[in-house]
């Protein structure tokens, strides 16, 4: 990781959407330091969603660039991406036998060979992040049988053990209940300062976010996007 | 997704169980042969009639149980990785019709359009259709499959798809010649023991390459366990796994059906079979799984449909219907938790 800790996410011009004429958000001009907890907020359809995909390349931005140090992810070969960028997405994962320990283990895959088999150092990162997300008593159990919060652990858990510069989460404490949301925020805010990671969260959870967070990054109609601290975004909400 | 050493003693079990079954499998048949007969038949001359049964028609159709099996089940378990459905198989989503309908546009069309085959290029040319029908069914369940959510669905689609190839196929039939009709209905009965020595060269060498290529694929098929999304931000080339996997359920499900017929439920079930048996997702341990489960559960059902001793024999179908259909009932049942 200590290659790593001087590299920024850098947003220049970034057009976002899913057709090209219809931008979804326009002109998002960004730069996130490593070691920095940074919660995502705004409306519901505003493009938070769309934002992380874009950042994390599941979607061509419409233009203007995403930069992580100095590699621009549109021409970043996936196999690289997969070692600067890790996720946590509100995609549902069940069922197949697949235990705790089992989804953890795949944020090792893009260090491990053609067969995907885990090293003796994979398994140990592996065993290390599911104690540091407080998950080692479930981790055999499958990973349908757990609770949503559990669940949430050992996705932020899988995004940890992937070892990226950037962690992107998407509305990971929907859903969850009062404690295991501000248990899930500082896990985040932890890790974001001891591993001097960019983690960049969405979430509707003001009040908790804007508690842990260093900083907020909240996106509005007419294409404003303002990165201040959790003081003044408290004060403009009235918090 | 650790060692394979406690997995090791499973994995003998079943070898030796699958040796077993093979044995008995060439010493059980309509016609009573007793073992010593069986044994001397199988080293004896070639014009003994013993010799004729055991080693032209025993072995070969013990050989081919062994291939459709292990074709059929790692054909269910891609498909259903590669969906997140545990409802998905080559049976139940029509890719078996959709070769169906290859086969029978080449049995019935030939004799239609007033072109005569021989034999073996007969064989050739709907192995070939039944891959190629295979391979856009595949395509078109996997259109529809990005479309819906839900896993009923996607069986209900299945299903359609069977019932549009089936109406083709009656189509043909009608306008095809009553020799033709004879051939192919006979072939949809479904036989593994069709399958001659010479085309066995065929079988058996594209079945084994095919199979082993599915090797490549244990890394993107753990990855997609978690869904496309994430499987693509762990570095995994989704568009490529797709194909490959297309590939390889199109040549598999084409080539059991061109040899042995449609086969049910052999598919579906013997994937879930293994994961209880297994009890994990690793796929480098359940494609060897599915294997060996596939092969004994299909030379099983061979051995069972034989009736030893009784001077009749049982469509496979019947058989791999009774034990597989009440596995997919199970598994509706069972929904709730998967879906």
């Amino acid at each position: 990781m200590n290659d790593t800790n001087n590299i920024t996410l850098v947003l220049k011009n970034l057009q976002i959407g899913y057709t090209a004429g219809k931008p979804v958000f326009s002109e998002i001009n960004l730069e996130l330091k490593p070691g920095s907890f940074t919660g995502l907020i705004g409306n519901n359809g505003i493009g938070k969603s769309t934002l992380l995909k874009t950042i994390c390349g599941l979607i061509p931005p419409l233009s203007g660039e995403v930069l992580i140090g100095t590699k621009k992810i549109q021409h970043c070969p996936q196999q690289e991406l997969a070692r600067l960028i890790s996720l946590v997405l509100t995609d549902k994962i069940e069922g197949f036998n697949l235990t705790v320990f089992d989804v953890v283990s795949t944020g090792r895959y893009p260090y491990t060979g053609y067969f995907g088999e885990l090293s003796d150092k994979d398994i140990q990162l592996t065993q290390h992040y599911i104690t540091q997300c407080g998950i080692e008593h479930i981790q055999h159990k499958s990973i349908s049988e757990i609770s949503d919060g559990e669940r949430q652990k050992a996705l932020i858990a899988r995004a940890l053990a992937q070892q990226t510069p950037v962690m992107l989460l998407d509305e990971p404490t929907a859903f969850l209940d009062y404690a295991s949301k501000k248990n899930s925020t500082q896990l985040l805010k932890d890790m974001a300062h001891r591993e001097n990671k960019i983690i960049l969260l969405s979430s509707h959870d003001l009040d908790i976010l804007l508690r842990y967070a260093d900083q907020a990054l909240l996106i509005e109609e007419n294409n404003t996007c303002t990165l201040e601290s959790p003081e003044n975004m408290r004060a403009k909400f009235y918090l | 997704m650790q060692t394979t050493a406690k997995y090791r003693l499973t994995f003998l079990s079943l070898s030796v169980l699958l040796v077993l079954l093979f044995i008995l499998d060439l010493f059980s048949g309509s016609v009573l042969i007793s073992p010593k007969e069986v044994i001397s038949g199988l080293f004896s001359g070639e014009d003994s009639t013993y010799h004729k049964i055991i080693v032209n028609f025993r072995l070969t159709k013990a050989i081919t149980a062994v291939l459709t099996g292990i074709s059929l089940s790692l054909c269910g378990m891609l498909m259903q990785t590669l969906f997140r459905n545990p409802l998905a198989g080559p049976y139940v989503l029509g890719i078996s019709s959709g070769a169906s309908l290859g086969v029978a546009l080449v049995m019935m069309s030939g004799t239609l359009l007033g072109f005569e085959m021989n034999a073996f290029g007969g064989k050739l040319s709907i192995a070939l259709a039944a891959c190629v029908g295979g391979f856009l069914s595949v395509l078109m369940v996997l259109g529809v499959a990005r479309k819906i959510k839900s896993n009923v669905t996607l069986l209900l689609v299945g299903i359609m798809i069977g019932h549009i190839a089936g109406a083709i196929q009656s189509v043909l039939e009608y306008v095809a010649n009553a020799e033709s009709i004879k051939g192919f209905i006979l072939w949809s009965l479904g036989s593994l023991g069709n399958v001659t020595w010479e085309e066995m060269l065929i079988y058996f060498p594209a079945i084994v390459i095919t199979c082993l290529f599915s090797f490549t694929l244990i890394k993107p098929l753990n990855a997609l366990l978690l869904g496309e999304n994430y499987a693509h931000s762990l570095g995994i080339n989704i568009k490529k796994t797709r194909l490959k996997i297309i590939i390889i359920t199109g040549i598999l499900a084409g080539l059991t059906t061109a040899f042995c017929g449609p086969i049910a439920f052999i598919g579906i079930a013997i994937p879930h079979i293994c994961r209880m048996l297994f009890k994990t997702a690793n796929h480098r341990i359940l494609i060897l799984a599915n294997f060996l489960t596939g092969a004994i559960a299909l030379i099983t059902c061979d051995i069972i449909c034989q009736l030893p001793g009784t001077g009749f024999v049982l469509p496979i179908n019947v058989i791999t219907s009774l034990i597989g259909a009440p596995v997919v009932i199970w598994l509706i049942l069972k929904q709730k938790q998967i879906s």
